[in-house]
């Protein structure tokens, strides 16, 4: 006893042997790769079908179960892959390469924005993890414009691995330390190449070339418009992160800066004979004597600290933004966190506000 | 060098001509096609034939419509047009100039 199957070829039923049915879905996959690299593959394909039903219709009476003898004789009449490949390959219509060259392209399947950093790696053979690193390090330096806008035109102009030979293409061989020069070598005068044909296109028209780019950068963007936002948002977040690291850090530097110059006048003024090698700063001090001394008595540790804090804190919860937005879901910011942040802060404020309108009630009464 | 693969080159080159000369004067289905050109030996695996009308179908140098049939799936009835046949005359005319040139030098 056997299993059989129901398919239909050309809209016509047939009830089919399982083993036979393997047979025949083998055959047609096979087909479907010789005839790979003709453009009218589909239809060559749906011919040879309606060959099948009509060699299995002659055969076959209502109710007749397809056998693997049919299938096998089927085969034979129109011919095995190899002699169906063989022929399309002599025929010339296509002009085959056989040894599959390696291809830039982005990989949409392993991709956070535009499968650039992916596509990268496969062709260089690295591990994704590096190149997506490199980029990272790169955009926290000061050379994120520099870097968005390779980015941008990377997704731009290179497709995206659409059919499976575009993702065989795009993973090819990977590339050693040794063949990376003959790479480089090979890839060279294709550039060139490249250059001058865009150059003779440039030539014949600039205006159709360019209404087609502009076309085909619209079209991009507003298909991508999602991902661009998402793009721009991680952007943001990294330039986010970098200014207010940067802007904190300077101000802790302030603060330092600030209590050790205080130190100084502080003990300056108290014993009233420090002396500084030089003694420009002396000098300088002695004209400015009274306001900075002004300055200066008004000035303690927990001004200093405070108004460390003013900055600080904000500039910490900047970062931790940024990093929402640039690492989106993956980073996650205990709420206590939040909460202590805010409230030293508040506290501060607080506390700045209290010795300012102190000071100018002060000064007020002083003065009156 | 293979007596099969000169064979087949040859015989590749003339298929075309074929292929338009039994469509000539009257419109066939695929399997009628075939019918003519395996009893010449000029096809021998029949799944050759329809890369080739694809391609003549392309070119614009045949058109097909459907046809209902009693026993099997729809057909595909091929008929030649009228660039195919203009196509066709100027074939015919280099094939007699081939095979005039062939004969004159096998038999010198």
């Amino acid at each position: 006893m056997n299993t059989t199957k129901d398919i239909h070829l050309s809209h016509i039923k047939f009830t089919i042997d399982q083993e036979a049915y393997k047979n025949l879905d083998s055959y047609l996959k096979k087909l479907s790769l010789a005839f790979s690299s003709n453009t009218s593959k589909d239809e060559i394909l749906e011919d040879i079908e309606t060959h099948i039903a009509e060699l299995f219709s002659e055969n076959t009476s209502v109710n007749q179960v397809v056998s693997m003898s049919q299938v096998n004789k089927a085969i034979e009449v129109l011919g095995s892959p190899e002699e169906l490949a063989k022929d399309e390959d002599e025929s010339g219509t296509s002009s085959k390469n056989n040894n599959i060259k390696k291809k830039f392209f982005r990989d949409t399947e392993d991709s956070y924005i535009g499968g650039v950093a992916s596509g990268l790696s496969h062709y260089f053979g690295l591990a994704t993890v590096w190149v997506r690193l490199l980029f990272i390090v790169f955009s926290i330096l000061p050379t994120v414009p520099l870097v968005l806008i390779i980015y941008l035109i990377i997704w731009l102009i290179v497709p995206y691995a659409k059919s499976n030979i575009d993702k065989i293409r795009m993973t090819g061989e990977t590339l050693n330390v040794t063949s990376i020069k003959n790479k480089v070598e090979s890839v060279l005068p294709e550039i060139e190449k490249q250059v001058t044909d865009f150059d003779k296109n440039y030539a014949k028209g600039i205006w159709r070339n360019l209404k087609y780019y502009v076309k085909k950068t619209i079209k991009f963007f507003i298909k991508n418009i999602g991902k661009l936002f998402k793009l721009l948002s991680i952007i943001f977040g990294y330039i986010l992160m970098f200014y207010s690291f940067f802007l904190g850090l300077s101000s802790i530097f302030f603060v330092f800066i600030s209590s050790y110059i205080k130190n100084i006048i502080s003990s300056y003024s108290s014993s009233a004979e420090l002396i500084i090698e030089g003694s420009t700063i002396f000098e300088i001090n002695e004209y400015l004597q009274i306001d900075i001394f002004d300055i200066v008595t008004s000035i303690t540790i927990f001004w200093i600290v405070f108004f460390g804090f003013l900055i600080v804190i904000p500039c910490i919860v900047l970062f931790i933004i940024g990093m929402k937005f640039a690492f989106r879901n993956r980073v996650k910011i205990h709420k206590m966190t939040m909460y202590l942040l805010s409230s030293i802060w508040i506290i501060s404020i607080m506390y700045l506000v209290y010795k300012l309108g102190k000071e100018i009630i002060f000064y007020n009464f002083g003065n009156t | 060098m293979k007596l099969d693969n000169t064979q087949a080159q040859m015989r590749k080159g003339i298929l075309e001509l074929c292929i338009l000369s039994t469509l000539n004067n009257e419109s066939k289905y695929s399997s009628e096609i075939l019918h003519t050109l395996k009893e010449s030996k000029l096809i021998v695996v029949e799944g050759t034939i329809y890369p080739l009308l694809t391609r003549l179908k392309n070119s614009k140098l045949l058109e097909y419509n459907w046809e209902e049939s009693k026993t099997g799936p729809p057909r595909k009835y091929y008929t030649i047009t009228k660039e195919g046949k203009f196509f066709l005359e100027n074939l015919n005319e280099s094939w007699l100039e081939l095979s005039n040139a062939v004969s004159k030098i096998r038999n010198l």
